[in-house]
């Protein structure tokens, strides 16, 4: 959808009314015209460009179209974001352990609905752990040459066992920083997930960390990148993680 | 370049290859050796519980000689050395209580036990007390580990008044070469109280009601895995309990 651009047209009924009186004054009473007044029909004021703040109040708006407004979009990015409203960037993950798919909806100009579906592929197949997740994320100055965001997201996974299939709920925030330049972009993601079995007994909620870096290059609709990272676990040893990306902004 | 492009990308690929790492869980069995200073055996053709007496001496933190075992049949009394590894679990010793204390040993054997990587494990564990006329008086100490199939967990285990399950778990798990090992929980029943723990947590409940003292049970480390290579275990549990 084409968006709206507010344009500054008239100044205020009463404000235009008294200046126009004093003004054209003497010709609507119908006398003589001053000679300063003639000057002024022969040489009228330059008009304030549109873009200029509007007046002092009782001012008048008019909305519409904008046929000359070029809006400006974010260089896309698949980990800062944000997709514009409406907007969607569909994308795929091959990596080690986890592969994915995910979706980013534009929900405003700043906050992206996120659906994600994730398994061990290249180490299980599908016979690991599965996962589907939805969230939201934020991002910070999308319009910046340093942009952030944030992402919350809840979903289950799903293990496939010898009697029956074990569900594991799982919570993940994470927080991305970088830098988008015209020819790539650079970032760095903290996340923390919280992950809870379904039995009643048991130890109750565990989680881990990933840290890491990667980088991103836009080009057209399609969104290439690479990342590297670490996936910490209190009391167990770090291993090391890696992922491509592929992006399609439809 | 046409050229170097496809040097980046072939060496991008055996960058991301070469990092498709396995990592196995990491385990340090008690691995209790028993020593008969006959020369007899607790070896059967069947996995079997001696029951024997004796007075203990504690050679090492984790070395226990028990002397005097007099043979169920009669005969010559003989000593038995108890020992499981120092460095499976931090700190684990036996009570300093044992020496010198008169002690009775209940000890499991199995000639066809075996460690997490099939290696022969043939005493899955054993439980000591002392003698004591009041139950506030009477230590005790026990070490059980085992292999195990399925990864279910187990039915209850009992050592003493300890009934002791393994829960299968699927939060946490590392990707081994033949398939991801999960690690599992214990839950430990009391009088009226379950716990649970985790690989390396320790908790402490009370067993028998008039019993004053309270039961701390270890949790080495109990797991189950997804694919097996070679002669490897399925599944594992390795705990500790003592008053």
């Amino acid at each position: 959808m084409r968006p709206l651009a507010i344009i500054v047209v008239v100044a205020a009924l009463g404000a235009a009314g008294s200046a126009r009186a004093e003004r054209d004054g003497p010709s609507a009473a119908g006398t003589e015209p001053a000679p300063a007044a003639a000057l002024s029909q022969e040489e009228p004021q330059p008009q304030p460009p549109p873009s200029e703040p509007p007046p002092a109040s009782g001012e008048t708006y008019v909305t519409g179209d904008d046929r000359d407004f070029e809006p400006e979009v974010p260089a896309r990015s698949l980990a800062l974001g944000p997709v514009p409203r409406g907007g969607m960037i569909a994308s795929l993950d091959l990596g080690w352990l986890r592969s994915g798919l995910r979706a980013d909806i534009g929900l405003a100009s700043w906050l992206n609905l996120v659906l994600r579906a994730d398994s061990l592929l290249l180490y299980e197949r599908f016979g690991g752990q599965n996962g589907i997740y939805a969230g939201l994320r934020t991002s910070f100055t999308p319009q910046g040459t340093v942009r952030g965001s944030a992402e919350l997201t809840v979903g289950q996974i799903f293990v496939p066992a010898d009697v029956a299939t074990a569900n594991l709920t799982a919570i993940r925030g994470s927080v991305a920083a970088g830098l988008v330049l015209d020819w790539a972009t650079f970032y760095g993601r903290a996340d923390v997930r919280w992950l809870s079995g379904t039995q009643r007994a048991g130890p109750g909620w565990v989680h881990d960390a990933e840290l890491g870096a990667g980088v991103e290059r836009a080009i057209g609709r399609f969104i290439l990148g690479a990342e590297g990272f670490v996936w910490a676990r209190p009391g167990l040893s770090k291993l090391g993680q890696w992922r491509l990306r592929a992006g399609f902004a439809i | 370049m046409p050229g170097s492009r496809s040097s980046a990308a072939a060496l991008s690929l055996a960058l991301a290859l070469a990092a498709c790492q396995t990592r196995d869980v990491e385990t340090r069995p008690f691995h209790v050796e028993v020593a008969r200073s006959d020369a007899g055996s607790f070896l059967l053709d069947a996995r079997a519980a001696f029951r024997f007496t004796g007075t203990g001496a504690l050679l090492e933190p984790t070395v226990l000689r028990v002397a005097g075992v007099v043979p169920e049949g009669g005969g010559e009394p003989f000593d038995v050395t108890l020992s499981f590894r120092a460095d499976a679990t931090g700190g684990l010793a036996y009570p300093a209580q044992f020496d010198g204390a008169q002690l009775t040993v209940t000890l499991l054997s199995d000639p066809a036990g075996k460690g997490p990587v099939g290696e022969p494990l043939n005493y899955p564990g054993f439980r000591i007390e002392t003698t004591g006329v009041l139950a506030a008086d009477v230590r005790q100490f026990a070490v059980v580990e085992s292999a195990y199939e399925g990864e279910s967990g187990t039915d209850a285990i009992l050592v003493g008044p300890l009934e002791i399950r393994v829960r299968d778990d699927w939060t946490e798990f590392e990707p081994a070469e033949c398939g991801p090992v999960y690690y599992d929980f214990l839950e430990v029943t009391g009088d009226d109280e379950v716990i649970s723990l985790s690989r390396g947590e320790r908790g402490d409940l009370s067993i028998a009601a008039p019993d004053p003292e309270r039961w701390t049970v270890l949790h080495a480390l109990s797991w189950h895995r997804r694919g097996t290579c070679g002669n490897q275990a399925e599944a594992w549990t390795q705990f500790a309990a003592w008053r």
